[in-house]
C-alpha cells in the first residue's frame, strides 16, 4: 500500500515538474508568432502581393505584440523590484544577471541598429543622387524638347492648313479637310467656330463619326489668342498624340484642331521615359516615408530583439538562480530552526544538483542531531523535575550555593524552615541572606566558615534565636562539583529538630523521675515509719542519755526522708510535662509584685530597674513568677553570710524591629560561678551549694525555652549573673515602671 | 492657431455642391458636382507621380432604417487621377470603365473627377412601393492603393484621409 502511495506521489511529482517546464511554454509560441508575424510584416514590405494589403494589419499586430512583451517585461521587472525590496532570496543575483544580461544585449544591439540605420538612411539617400536626378530631368526636358520642335513645326503647319481652307462652303470644306488631314498625315482635322461648334471633321478612320473635342481649358486659352499645341496620350493611352489647336490666321471666327501621330518608335521611347520619369519621382518623393517605413521596421525587429532578450534573460536568471534562491530561503530557515527542510534535486548532473544533495543531507543530519537533541533534553527534564519532585517532597530543608556563595536553589523546606521567602533572594549572597533577619543572621554565620572553607562533610547542631523562640538545626554541608562552571558548588541540609530535642530531653528526665520515684521515694515512707516506730517503742524505756540520742537520730532520719521525699516530688515536677497556660502580660508588673516580696522581708538589699514597663509577652504568669522566685532565691543563696549582699534585677527591650526580646536580668554580689560549672549551669543537680536540689536553674532553663527564650549565665565584674530573654509580642499599657531599692532577708 | 488649423481642416477634403437623382425614361440617373480640396501634401504626392484612387461608394436605403442596416444596392466605382510629367497632363482614369480623360490642369482634372453625371442606378430592384428610399454618396481617397511606404502616413496623418462623409438624396418614385 505505501509503494503504491510513493508510485502515486512520484508521479504527481513528475506532472507538476513537467507543467513547470511547460509554464514558459506560452511566451515561447507569443514570441514565435510574434517572429512570424514580423517575417510577414518584412514580406509586406517587400511588396509581396497578398501581404502588401496585411500590411498594416500586421503592423498592428507586430505593436500590440511588442507593448505585450513590454508589458511582460514590466510585471517581470516590477516582481524582481518588488523581491529586492523585501530581500527575497536570489534576488539580488537575478537583478544583477538580468542586468548583465540587458546590457550585454542592448549594447550590441543598439551599435547594430545606430550603423544599420546608417547605412541605411544613407543608402536610400545615395539612390537619389543629385546627378541623378539632374540627369532624369535634363531626359524629360530633351524629349519635351525633341517633340516641341516637331510641334511647333506642326503648329506651323496646322496654320498654313487654315488658310488653305478659304471660304469655301461647310459642305466644300468637309471634302477639303478630307484632302488636307490625307496631306498633312493627321489623324483627325476638325474645323470648330470659335463656340466650339464642329463644322466638319476628318478621320483617318472612317468608323469614327465623333470628332474629339478640345477640353475647356483649351478653348479658354484659344479665346485669349493663343494657339494650342499639347502632346496627349491616345484614346487607348497606347502612344501619343500632338493636338494642336489653332486661330484662323486672318479672324475669321474659326478654330482648326489637328491631331498628328508620332512615330512608335518615339512614342515608345517617349513612353518609358515618362514612365522612369514617374517612377523615379515618386520614388524621391516616397523617400522620406521610405526612410520612416524602414526605420520603423528596424525599430520593431530592435525592440523585439530587446525584449526578447531581457524576457529570456529573466527567464534563464530565474532557472539559474532558483536553485540557489531555494538554498538561501532553506538556509535561512534552518537558521531558524527549521530543519526539516528538503530541496528538490535538479536533474542535471551539475555543481548546483551536487551543492542542493550535500544540503539535503546537512539537513538530514541536523534534523537527526536535534531529534538527539530534543530526547535528551527531555530526559534531563524528566530527570530535573523528578529531584525537584523529591526535593519538594522532603521535610528537610536543602539549599544550593554556588562558588561565590550566592543562593542556587531552596527547596520548600528550607523556606518553610526558615521561614523566609527564598525565592526572591537566589542569586543573592550568604552575606545578604543574613540581612532577612535575625535568625537568618545566626544561620548565616554558622555556614559561613564551613562554607568558605570548603569544609568536607560539615555537621553542626545550629541554635537560632528569633521573634518566635528559639529553634535547633541540625546543618550538614557538602561540596560538589559543578562542572559547567568549572567551580565548587555547596549543598546545605538541615533539619529542625527543636522538637525532637524537646521531647528526647523531656522523656530521659520523665524516665529519670519515674525510677526515682520508683527506687527512692517508695522505701522512704517504710524508713520514716519505722524509724518512729523505734522512737515510740524505746524512747520511753531507754535512759535518758540513750533516749536523747535515739531521739536526735530518729528526728534526723525523719527530717532527712521528709527532705528525700520533697526533692523527689520537685525532681518530678521539673519532668512532668509543661502545662503551659500562657496569656498576654506585662512582665514588668508581675516581676515588681515577686521583688515587693523579697523587699519586705529585708536583708539583702534589692534594687529593682525595670525598664520595660511597656512591653508585652506571652507568659505563664505563675510559672514566670516561678523563674523569679527561683533566681532570687538562687542569689540570695549566694549571699548568705553577708551583710552586705545585693540583688540587682533590672529589664529592658532589646533587638532589632523583627527579633524584640524582654532582657530580664538578676545580678549578685557573691562570690559568682564557679567557672568550670558555667558550661552546664542550667542541667539538673548542678550546684556548688551545700543545700538545695540542685534543679533550680534547670527548672528556670526550662521555662524559659518552653516560652521560647534562651538564658545564659556569665560573672560578672562584682558577681554571678543570669540573664534571659523572652520574645516580646506587643506593646502594653505601661502600668509598672518601677525603680526601687529594698533590703531582703 | 487652433482655431486656424481648425478652419483649414474644415477648408480641407471633399464638398458635396450639388446632387440628386432623376428619371429619365424609366431610368434613374445619379448627378453631383464634388469639390476637392486637396491638402499640400497630398497635391505634393500628385505632383510628384504618386496615383491617387478616389473611391466612389453608392448605396440605396430604405428610409428609416439605420444607416448602418443592409443597403437594398450599392456599388463602388474607382477612379484614379495622376500626372504625367512627359506631356505636363494630369489624367483622370475609370478604373471600371477604363474611361480617360486629358487634362491640361490639376484643377480641371480634379474638377472632371468631381463631375458625376449619369450614373445610372438599377431599375430592377424589388423596392416596396410604401416605402421611402434614398441614395447615399460618400468619396474617399483610398489609402490601401496608395504606395506601400506612404500608407503608414496616410494612415496615421489626418491629411491625408480625404473624403465627404455621406450625402443623400431621395430616390423618385
Amino acid at each position: 500500500m505505501a509503494c503504491f502511495e510513493r508510485v502515486e506521489s512520484m508521479a504527481v511529482a513528475e506532472v507538476i515538474r513537467r507543467l513547470r517546464r511547460m509554464k514558459s511554454l506560452p511566451v515561447v509560441a507569443f514570441v514565435t508568432l510574434l517572429l512570424f508575424n514580423l517575417h510577414l510584416l518584412s514580406d509586406a514590405v517587400q511588396k509581396s502581393a497578398e501581404l502588401t494589403r496585411w500590411f498594416l494589419p500586421l503592423l498592428g499586430i507586430s505593436v500590440l505584440g511588442l507593448v505585450a512583451l513590454a508589458v511582460l517585461l514590466g510585471v517581470n521587472v516590477v516582481r524582481l523590484m518588488r523581491r529586492y525590496r523585501h530581500d527575497a532570496a536570489g534576488s539580488r543575483l537575478t537583478g544583477r544577471m538580468v542586468v548583465l544580461f540587458a546590457v550585454l544585449s542592448l549594447v550590441p544591439a543598439s551599435i547594430v541598429y545606430y550603423y544599420s540605420m546608417n547605412f541605411l538612411m544613407r543608402g536610400i539617400d545615395s539612390w537619389f543622387d543629385v546627378k541623378i536626378d539632374k540627369a532624369m530631368e535634363n531626359a524629360l526636358e530633351l524629349n519635351q524638347a525633341s517633340l516641341g520642335v516637331n510641334q511647333r513645326y506642326l503648329m506651323k503647319y496646322t496654320e498654313r492648313l487654315m488658310l488653305d481652307l478659304g471660304d469655301e462652303s461647310e459642305a466644300a470644306l468637309a471634302l477639303t479637310l478630307d484632302e488636307l488631314r490625307r496631306e498633312a498625315g493627321a489623324i483627325e482635322l476638325t474645323l470648330m467656330r470659335d463656340n466650339g461648334k464642329v463644322l466638319a471633321s476628318s478621320n483617318e478612320d472612317p468608323t469614327v463619326l465623333v470628332a474629339s473635342r478640345p477640353r475647356a481649358e483649351i478653348m479658354q486659352q484659344l479665346h485669349t489668342g493663343a494657339n494650342y499645341v499639347g502632346l496627349v496620350p491616345d484614346e487607348a493611352d497606347a502612344g501619343l498624340q500632338i493636338r494642336v489647336v489653332v486661330h484662323h490666321p486672318r479672324g475669321r471666327e474659326l478654330i482648326l484642331q489637328a491631331l498628328y501621330p508620332t512615330s512608335e518608335h518615339v512614342s515608345k521611347l517617349s513612353a518609358e521615359l515618362e514612365e522612369a520619369y514617374n517612377r523615379y519621382k515618386e520614388l524621391a518623393y516616397l523617400r522620406t516615408s521610405l526612410k520612416l517605413s524602414f526605420s520603423l521596421a528596424l525599430f520593431l525587429v530592435l525592440m523585439f530583439s530587446l525584449l526578447t532578450a531581457l524576457l529570456a534573460a529573466f527567464h534563464t536568471a530565474r532557472k539559474l538562480v532558483s536553485p540557489v534562491a531555494r538554498i538561501a530561503a532553506a538556509t535561512r530557515a534552518v537558521a531558524k530552526g527549521d530543519y526539516d527542510q528538503r530541496l528538490p534535486v535538479p536533474e542535471k548532473r551539475d555543481e548546483l544538483r551536487f551543492l542542493v544533495s550535500s544540503f539535503n543531507t546537512m539537513t538530514l543530519r541536523l534534523a537527526q542531531a536535534r531529534d538527539a537533541a530534543a530526547r535528551s533534553q527531555r530526559k534531563v527534564e524528566l530527570q530535573r523535575a523528578y529531584l525537584q519532585t523529591v526535593l519538594t517532597r522532603l521535610s528537610s530543608g536543602v539549599m544550593t550555593f554556588d562558588d561565590d556563595l550566592r543562593l542556587r536553589t531552596a527547596n520548600p523546606a528550607a523556606r518553610e524552615i526558615l521561614g523566609v521567602g527564598l525565592d526572591t533572594y537566589i542569586e543573592h549572597s550568604l552575606e545578604e541572606l543574613g540581612t532577612i533577619s535575625a535568625r537568618m543572621k545566626q544561620f548565616a554565620e554558622a555556614l559561613q566558615e564551613p562554607l568558605e572553607d570548603n569544609v568536607h562533610e560539615w555537621r553542626e547542631e545550629v541554635v537560632l534565636v528569633g521573634g518566635d523562640g528559639r529553634q535547633v538545626l541540625m546543618c550538614s554541608t557538602t561540596p560538589f562539583a559543578q562542572p559547567e562552571q568549572g567551580s565548587v558548588g555547596h549543598v546545605v541540609l538541615f533539619d529542625d529538630i527543636t522538637t525532637f530535642v524537646q521531647a528526647q530531653r523531656d522523656a530521659a528526665w520523665a524516665e529519670v523521675a519515674r525510677r526515682l520515684a520508683h527506687e527512692i521515694k517508695n522505701p522512704l515512707t517504710p524508713i520514716q515509719l519505722a524509724a518512729e516506730r523505734l522512737r515510740r517503742k524505746y524512747l520511753k524505756r531507754m535512759p535518758p542519755e540513750d533516749a536523747g540520742v535515739l531521739d536526735r537520730a530518729t528526728h534526723t532520719i525523719v527530717q532527712q526522708v521528709e527532705a528525700m521525699k520533697s526533692m523527689v516530688d520537685a525532681f518530678s515536677d521539673y519532668a512532668r510535662p509543661p502545662r503551659m497556660q500562657a496569656e498576654p502580660l506585662e512582665a514588668d508588673a508581675l516581676f515588681a509584685e515577686v521583688l515587693d516580696l523579697y523587699r519586705s522581708a529585708g536583708g539583702v538589699v534589692v534594687e529593682a530597674d525595670l525598664g520595660a514597663s511597656e512591653v508585652l509577652i506571652e507568659a505563664d504568669p505563675v510559672r514566670l513568677r516561678q523563674v523569679l522566685h527561683n533566681l532570687m532565691k538562687n542569689a540570695l543563696e549566694a549571699l548568705e553570710g553577708r551583710s552586705d549582699g545585693r540583688v540587682r534585677v533590672t529589664t529592658r527591650e532589646v533587638g532589632e524591629e523583627d527579633a524584640r526580646f524582654l532582657e530580664l536580668r538578676v545580678e549578685d554580689n557573691g562570690a559568682g560561678f564557679d567557672e568550670e560549672l558555667l558550661g552546664r549551669l542550667f542541667e539538673p543537680y548542678v550546684t556548688t551549694k551545700a543545700k538545695g536540689t540542685g534543679l533550680g536553674l534547670a527548672i528556670v532553663k526550662k521555662i524559659v525555652e518552653e516560652h521560647g527564650g534562651i538564658i545564659g549565665a556569665e560573672n560578672g565584674a562584682e558577681g554571678a549573673s543570669i540573664v534571659l530573654r523572652l520574645p516580646v509580642i506587643g506593646e502594653g499599657r505601661g502600668s509598672a515602671s518601677l525603680t526601687k531599692e529594698s533590703r531582703s532577708a | 492657431m487652433l482655431l486656424l488649423c481648425a478652419m483649414v481642416a474644415q477648408a480641407e477634403g471633399i464638398k458635396v455642391q450639388d446632387g440628386g437623382v432623376e428619371r429619365v425614361d424609366g431610368r434613374y440617373l445619379l448627378h453631383a458636382r464634388l469639390d476637392f480640396h486637396l491638402n499640400p501634401d497630398v497635391l505634393e504626392a500628385l505632383e510628384s507621380g504618386v496615383p491617387l484612387v478616389f473611391d466612389l461608394h453608392l448605396k440605396i436605403l430604405r428610409k428609416g432604417v439605420w444607416f448602418w442596416a443592409s443597403p437594398v444596392w450599392e456599388r463602388h466605382l474607382r477612379f484614379q487621377i495622376r500626372y504625367r510629367a512627359l506631356s505636363d497632363i494630369y489624367q483622370v482614369v475609370g478604373l471600371d470603365t477604363g474611361r480617360l480623360g486629358n487634362y491640361a490642369t490639376r484643377n480641371a482634372a480634379l474638377a472632371a473627377l468631381g463631375d458625376i453625371r449619369g450614373v445610372e442606378l438599377p431599375t430592377t430592384l424589388h423596392l416596396s412601393p410604401n416605402a421611402t428610399y434614398e441614395v447615399a454618396l460618400h468619396m474617399e481617397l483610398d489609402r490601401e492603393s496608395l504606395p506601400l511606404p506612404l500608407r503608414l502616413i496616410a494612415y496615421l496623418t489626418p491629411a491625408w484621409h480625404v473624403s465627404n462623409g455621406w450625402s443623400q438624396w431621395p430616390l423618385p418614385k
